[in-house]
């Protein structure tokens, strides 16, 4: 940098310095000051007549405001698809059974009519009437479904306190003006199971394992048994045995094996976690095994059928009912007819359970197909009354 | 073989001195919630959603506020057991099993000791249940001063058969009728108040801060407690020392299952007012872990049953609202006792820091 050049840049520093120094006196002194009006005068009555006009137009302004707040709001809440709170049974999810089923029915519901769900998976009885209140009082759910009977006590009491949200229960009733009671007529599916016990028979003798000896699960072995013996009067059905429980591998097992010694060559277990044992007892001992609840026929190779409770196309129902706002609190019983029990041979559910489950039925001849298919038109015509556990 | 276990568990876990131990602890906890994020995140959720959600579940609002002390107060009375064991060098493992005990010793003077007073229905099934609690856990107590059992394996076996045994008597002998494997309704006079509706928390939580108040007291304070201490701390020297290791073997366990039966017995009175099979999701044995989170002290167990029972009602609301499986809460469970197994190693850490 030459001498001439440094000088040029101090003589600009030193103008900018003082013009900017002058700029300051006389802001601070006053000088920049606006100057004053001169016209333009309005008295006390029009400005005050003025700042009332403007403090009008604000109110309006901010009313305005307020209604497209409230408008927008509306929007929001009717453009999120409407909700459903599924509460499990405490088997929790991957029981390939009852939870699987209710769960698959509300993906449905999720994907044919645009809902959404929230779902929970309890792991003690004493854990339902947390989120049972739980979900009710978050108020974003047009319906609830819990799943499995066990739950009554606590949705009972949640929904007195709720009397505005509505529930549903599987399995139960739930005597309150806020829930539907969803039960199946379990005896019609298990009779169609008793024909193909009865068909297929050699020894003459077929069993029963059930849970717990309840009225809800009489009501398989009763269909179960006039089944077996409509299709085949000769054969004969032995006594049921009951687990006493509904984790009990090793005690279904042995149950199982007890009823094959006794020469039953069929066994229907309907014993949740503790049928797993019963059917295993089955295939251990090369005999027929029947499920229950889901298509339990992938299980093993010696499962011939099983009775299915469409707990899908129940739950389904429900949110069909809630969506379109015609949901009715009540007591619903949905048999053959509706298309809430079943079995899984037959041609409209076949091939469903094995693309669920990715497995293959073992071979069913034509004629017992035809014999389960005669006695399912005969049950919903009338001409078959299939007796019930519940009397 | 007991004391050298004690001693181990003492070093690991004894939490250390003072605010340093205390902020061992914090940091420990805080670590553990920053690797169950990096677990949320690598399975697909986030982890701020989660945290947010379970968070404001669990303190969010005084509904939050009361579930969290609802979840909690049963991981006070089993923590709390747990350690009065410990103290005097005794590992009873088996608290789930007296837990049960004293719920169904506490159920059944509810349900079938009907027309009293409740001023003396109250405490009267409360006591039931803590002598229900007391007598089996007196039975590994008799087993190891008699014949030298390794009380590790009764209590836990013993726990199993309360398991099956209250499972039993729902099923069958004291089952209301219906299809659901529990006990009658307790008589309203044995019922203990819900404090806070429409949550479940009831006056058992009051129970609770008594328990921690005078097992704090009955500790540090009294003879008793003391001699408890001398024999978990050296069983030789207390024996030199004129301390008959036998008896406080038995007050010990005597203890430690009264209190953890005293909570099952606010259980049932409190929440759920009968014994449903299967109630217990395992506090029990939630109890050993918390003793340890809390530091082996019973205010320290109090507030680390307070962390888990946020995470266990922030747990529901965040599975709820977010769809993140409830295991999560498991994994951080597991992850703070880790985290606090490890002190020595984060002692190390903050150590190489200065």
């Amino acid at each position: 940098m030459s001498r001439d050049t440094e000088k040029i840049y101090i003589g600009a520093m030193a103008v900018i310095v003082v013009t900017y120094l002058i700029w300051l006196g006389l802001a601070v002194s006053g000088g920049m000051r606006p100057a004053a009006p001169t016209g333009d005068t309005v008295t006390k009555a029009e400005y005050d007549a003025l700042r009332d006009q403007l403090s009008q137009v604000e109110a309006q302004l901010s009313q305005v405001q307020a209604e497209l707040d409230e408008a927008q709001a509306q929007i929001t809440l009717l453009s999120k698809p409407p909700k459903v709170g599924l509460v499990l049974a405490t088997g929790g999810l991957g029981d390939k059974s009852f939870n699987d089923i209710s769960f698959a029915g509300c993906v449905r519901a999720q994907e044919e009519l645009g809902v959404e769900f929230d779902y929970v998976e309890p792991t003690a009885i004493a854990e339902y009437e947390g989120y049972h209140r739980d979900f009710a009082m978050s108020g974003e759910y047009m319906l609830i479904i819990c799943i499995g009977f066990d739950q009554a006590d606590a949705l009972a009491t949640v929904a007195t306190e709720y009397p505005d949200q509505n529930f549903a229960i599987v399995d139960m009733v739930v005597d309150a003006p806020n829930v539907a009671s969803l039960t199946f007529a379990a005896n019609e599916g298990s009779f169609l199971l008793g024909v193909v016990a009865g068909l297929t028979t050699e020894t003459g003798k077929v069993g029963f394992v059930g849970g717990m000896d309840i009225p809800l699960i009489r009501d398989f072995f009763e269909g179960y048994e006039a089944g077996a013996l409509w299709a085949n009067p000769e054969m004969e059905v032995l006594e049921p045995v009951f687990v006493g429980d509904w984790g009990d591998l090793t005690k279904g097992k042995e149950l199982a094996t007890s009823l094959i010694e006794a020469g039953a060559d069929g066994i229907f277990a309907a014993a949740g976690g503790s049928g797993l044992g019963a059917l295993g007892a089955c295939d251990e001992l090369d005999v027929t095994g029947y499920g229950v609840d889901a298509c339990q026929c992938y299980l093993n190779d010696n499962m011939l059928a099983s009775m299915t409770k469409r707990v899908d196309n129940a739950v389904y129902k429900m949110i069909l009912d809630a969506r379109v706002d015609v949901f009715q609190p009540g007591f619903y019983g949905g048999g053959l007819a509706d298309g809430w029990v079943g079995m899984c041979r037959l041609s409209d559910e076949e091939a469903l359970w094995e693309e669920t489950f990715d497995f293959v039925h073992p071979e069913i001849t034509e004629d017992i197909l035809n014999k389960v298919i005669e006695a399912k038109n005969k049950i919903i015509g009338g001409d078959i009354t299939v007796p019930t556990g519940y009397d | 073989m007991s004391e050298r276990l004690t001693a181990a568990v003492r070093r690991v876990f004894g939490g250390g001195d003072g605010l340093q131990g205390l902020m061992i602890q914090v940091a420990a906890i805080l670590i553990a919630f920053i690797v169950g994020a990096a677990v949320l995140a690598v399975t697909g959720y986030s982890p701020v959603d989660a945290y947010v959600s379970m968070a404001s579940g669990a303190f969010g609002s005084s509904y939050g506020v009361g579930q969290t002390l609802t979840q909690a107060t049963p991981i006070v009375f089993t923590s709390i057991a747990f350690l009065i064991g410990l103290k005097a060098g005794l590992f009873n493992i088996g608290i789930e099993g007296q837990f049960l005990m004293g719920a169904m010793g506490a159920t059944l003077a509810g349900v079938y000791l009907d027309g009293l007073p409740w001023v003396i229905h109250v405490p009267l099934t409360i006591l039931v249940g803590m002598i229900a609690g007391a007598l089996w856990s007196l039975i590994p107590a008799v087993l190891k001063s008699r014949f030298d059992a390794h009380e590790v394996i009764t209590t836990m076996m013993l726990s199993y058969v309360a398991t099956h045994f209250t499972s039993y008597l729902v099923n069958y002998p004291f089952k209301a009728p219906g299809w659901v494997a529990q006990s009658l309704k307790i008589s309203g006079s044995a019922e203990l108040p819900r404090i806070l509706p429409p949550t479940q928390l009831s006056a058992a939580i009051f129970v609770a801060v008594i328990v921690t108040v005078a097992s704090t007291y009955f500790l540090q304070k009294t003879i008793m407690g003391y001699e408890l201490r001398a024999t978990g701390l050296n069983p030789s020297a207390a024996e030199n020392a004129g301390i008959s290791i036998d008896r406080n073997i038995l007050v010990s366990m005597a203890l430690s299952g009264a209190v953890a039966g005293l909570g099952g017995a606010c259980e049932v009175m409190g929440i759920h007012r009968r014994f449903i099979q299967g109630f217990s999701p395992g506090y029990g044995w939630d109890g050993l872990a918390v003793a340890l989170v809390g530091g082996l002290n019973p205010v320290g167990s109090f507030f680390a049953s307070v962390l888990f029972g946020a995470l266990r009602s922030g747990g529901m609301i965040m599975t709820r609202a977010t769809g993140v499986p409830l295991d999560i809460v498991k994994i951080l469970q597991a992850l703070v006792i880790m985290f606090v197994a490890a002190p020595k190693l984060i002692r190390a850490l903050l150590r190489r820091e200065r």
